[in-house]
């Protein structure tokens, strides 16, 4: 009954979501990997780059989830020539279609840049906070899924706060690991598969690079402390009589 | 824990009496005096020493690899860890400190930190030190401790030997470790008082009974597949991650003999090598020796009213212990360890039918702050990923590619076995070890099982530190022994412990199938 219901869900999602303007009937391409990358900017905008693998079909429209509903200065930095794309706003995220010229008979790569405003919130006392959450509202699988992040300069992870599909019991690696992006600390969320409904998230508290002082004074302040108040600790046994 | 004055009674009689006179003792939360001046240096730096490792692990820059919470909660587990190993205040002081560090550090939210307090394993610890005061209040456990001594107890060598054959035999039926330590503690208690080891004066005795039960508890678990629920963790991912289907012999016949001759070597060489027992101690330290505790025991007649209650509560709570696979089949509910305890408890307090009021049942918070502390440090390297950074850190600077198997092996049980060192927790140790090593080997080009089934068998020697298991915190409230003995005696026990997985795949696992040649190359 739960999964009915979920599936009438899905399908409503999907069919408020609509076609593109230049979308055409026919059925998606099959995608077979889906990479997002983000380079984060200090001001929380981040530049956008997001490539997708089409395997060779007889379809000319892609369509794929999109973490936002809007893209600014953006433009296909690789497709086949007369290649348009679309993103239809739904919400709070939306959909992109990429019509290609004709259906690709070999397989192709497709690469879409722009910038999206407000990945990263505003500077405050706890640090700032980054999410970006997609649900594969598309019929069919979303096959080899990453998310590669570089966080702002002078930024790190202070902590991993969210990262959905949540890895499997048989899952040897966690399903979001830090790492080098492009020489600056980052992020890359790899699932294997993203199911129609399933949702892929990652939400990460970010710190500045350096740490404040403030623990490095109040330590050796303490410590220097205990070694002045608690001499009598090494003095002779006998003479020891209350031990702390 | 603290035997009430027995070192001021004047005849031998009068010093038996208090020694057995158990229904005095209380859990004492007085920290344990230095002993010489070494020690006295270690506390008075390791305050310090602590703070310097915090700020060494808070400051460094160790890469992308590591977020900053996971390294506020390597420091901050660090800075503990130095505490209570150079003990500068009481443990349970340590585990504050260190719950106030995890949230001020951001290592761990408040939630999280506050949590631990109602985790199973406080839960049941509590509960079996209610069980353990009906043990001593009914004087059921000097009747035990008194038949024990009677019958195995005319050596110290055989009175240790006796506490091991009692936790081998207790190992397959109780899967609970805690629930293990407790049910024994108060017979450990009044053995040891008899060998002259108490609180005021611990002695090489004591610290061989306390530790060879604590290593036998943990070590013991590993003979069977059930012994622990890590390890049915451990032949689940065996069995869908490497493709191995273990049955229950497949693992009690490479885990058995491990653990039971690790435990026999350890009952050997820690009355010779690491605490060794003097002449004088090797015999009861009674005035009159064995013929007054003979007397004392058939001075205690039949069994009161008192003790049979006790046996019934106890023989209940022990049976749901041990038949807790039943549970959901006879009752629709699966009773746990503690809800079995609970049950214990409720009817040893209930009023007229049980045998305890509160007030007598002794709780030792200073115990249950300190496990809290223990394992908020635990949940924090867990949560955030450190434990895990710390595992795969180790195995990334090993290049394993080019070496024989058995050398590749011989460092995958090193790290799975000291590892217990890094985390509180066996099932999550479990949860990160067992994958990353089925993974590796097989990127190797090597059997996963070969790997991942000696490794499980490492999964229960959670020995090295007080905080390294659950009857590692209740064992060390008795104050016979000190972290540093703990870790000598558990690193011991550990090592013994390689070095026979390391035998075996050269030799007996390899017969049964489940290693390749000891210096064959990967395919």
């Amino acid at each position: 009954m739960t999964a009915l219901a979920i599936t009438i869900l899905l399908a409503a999602v999907a069919a408020a979501s609509g076609p593109g303007p230049t979308a055409t009937p026919e059925a998606a391409s099959p995608i077979t990997a889906y990479e997002l990358r983000l380079d984060l900017r200090p001001d929380g905008s981040a530049d956008v780059a997001l490539t997708l693998r089409v395997a060779a079909s007889g379809s000319r429209t892609v369509r794929v989830p999109f973490p936002w509903s809007e893209l600014t200065e953006a433009r296909l930095a690789s497709a086949p020539p007369s290649s348009t794309y679309t993103v239809t706003p739904s919400g709070d995220r939306a959909t992109l279609s990429v019509d290609l010229p004709m259906a690709p008979s070999a397989p192709l790569e497709i690469r879409l840049i722009g910038r999206v405003k407000g990945v990263v919130s505003e500077p405050g006392p706890a640090g700032r906070s980054m999410r970006l959450a997609m649900m594969n509202v598309e019929p069919g699988t979303l096959p080899d899924l990453t998310f590669l992040i570089a966080f702002p300069e002078g930024w790190r992870a202070h902590a991993i706060r969210e990262a959905l599909p949540k890895a499997g019991k048989s899952d040897a690696a966690p399903r979001a690991v830090l790492q080098f992006v492009d020489g600056r600390p980052g992020v890359r969320l790899h699932a294997d598969a993203l199911v129609q409904g399933e949702a892929a998230s990652l939400r990460i508290d970010l710190a500045p690079t350096s740490r404040s002082p403030g623990w490095l004074i109040a330590g050796l302040a303490l410590a220097a402390l205990y070694l002045r108040s608690f001499r009598d600790l090494t003095a002779s046994m006998q003479k020891q009589k209350d031990p702390p | 824990m603290t035997v009430g004055a027995p070192a001021t009674a004047a005849s031998s009689e009068d010093r038996l009496l208090a020694l057995l006179d158990m229904e005095k003792m209380t859990l004492s939360s007085a920290a344990r005096p230095a002993q010489g001046p070494s020690e006295r240096w270690m506390r008075y730096l390791g305050f310090p020493g602590g703070i310097l490792a915090f700020l060494f692990l808070y400051y460094f820059p160790f890469g992308p690899g590591l977020s900053g919470a996971a390294q506020a909660g390597i420091a901050c587990f660090v800075l503990a860890l130095v505490w209570w190993v150079t003990e500068p205040f009481p443990t349970y002081v340590t585990s504050l400190a260190l719950m106030f560090l995890l949230l001020t550090t951001g290592a761990a939210g408040a939630k999280a930190i506050m949590d631990v307090l109602g985790l199973e394993v406080i839960w049941l610890n509590l509960l079996a030190f209610i069980l353990s005061a009906m043990l001593v209040k009914t004087r059921l456990a000097r009747r035990m401790a008194l038949w024990l001594v009677v019958k195995f107890g005319a050596t110290a060598s055989w009175a240790l030997f006796a506490f091991l054959l009692l936790q081998l035999a207790l190992a397959p039926l109780i899967p609970a470790t805690a629930a293990r330590c407790v049910m024994t503690l108060p017979l450990m208690l009044v053995v040891a008082a008899i060998y002259g080891s108490t609180e005021e004066t611990p002695n090489a005795f004591g610290k061989n009974l306390m530790l060879l039960n604590l290593a036998g508890i943990s070590v013991l678990s590993s003979i069977s597949m059930t012994g622990s629920s890590a390890n049915l963790i451990a032949v689940g991912l065996i069995q869908t991650m490497g493709g191995h289907k273990l049955y229950y012999m497949d693992w009690m016949r490479v885990g058995a003999p491990i653990a039971i001759l690790s435990m026999l070597s350890m009952w050997f060489l820690g009355p010779r090598v690491l605490f060794r027992i003097p002449e004088e101690e090797r015999t009861p330290r009674i005035p009159g020796g064995m013929d007054v505790v003979r007397q004392k025991y058939l001075e205690m007649g039949p069994l009161a009213a008192g003790e049979k209650k006790a046996i019934a509560i106890f023989g209940l709570v022990l049976f749901l212990w041990m038949t807790d696979v039943f549970h959901l089949r006879w009752f629709g509910v699966e009773i746990s360890a503690p809800f079995a305890a609970l049950l214990g408890a409720l009817i040893v307090l209930f009023p007229r039918w049980g045998v305890l009021q509160w007030a007598e049942a002794d709780i030792p918070w200073h115990l249950l702050i300190f496990s809290a502390g223990a394992y908020a440090g635990g949940v924090a390297l867990d949560d955030t990923g450190a434990a895990e950074w710390a595992v795969r850190s180790m195995f990334g600077s090993f290049d394993l590619k080019s070496l024989p198997f058995g050398v590749a092996y011989t460092l995958i049980i090193c790290v799975m076995m000291y590892s217990h060192l890094l985390t509180t927790s066996k099932t999550v140790r479990t949860m990160i070890m067992i994958p990353i090593i089925i993974t590796l080997t097989r990127s190797l080009g090597w059997d996963p099982i070969s790997f991942a089934l000696p490794a499980a068998l490492c999964i229960d020697w959670v020995v090295g530190l007080p905080i390294s298991g659950k009857p590692n915190v209740i064992l060390f409230s008795t104050n016979q022994y000190s972290v540093t003995e703990n870790f000598k005696y558990g690193m011991m026990t550990c090592t013994i412990g390689v070095v026979l997985l390391v035998l075996s795949a050269a030799t007996w696992f390899h017969w049964l199938g489940i290693t390749p040649a000891f210096w064959s190359l990967p395919q």
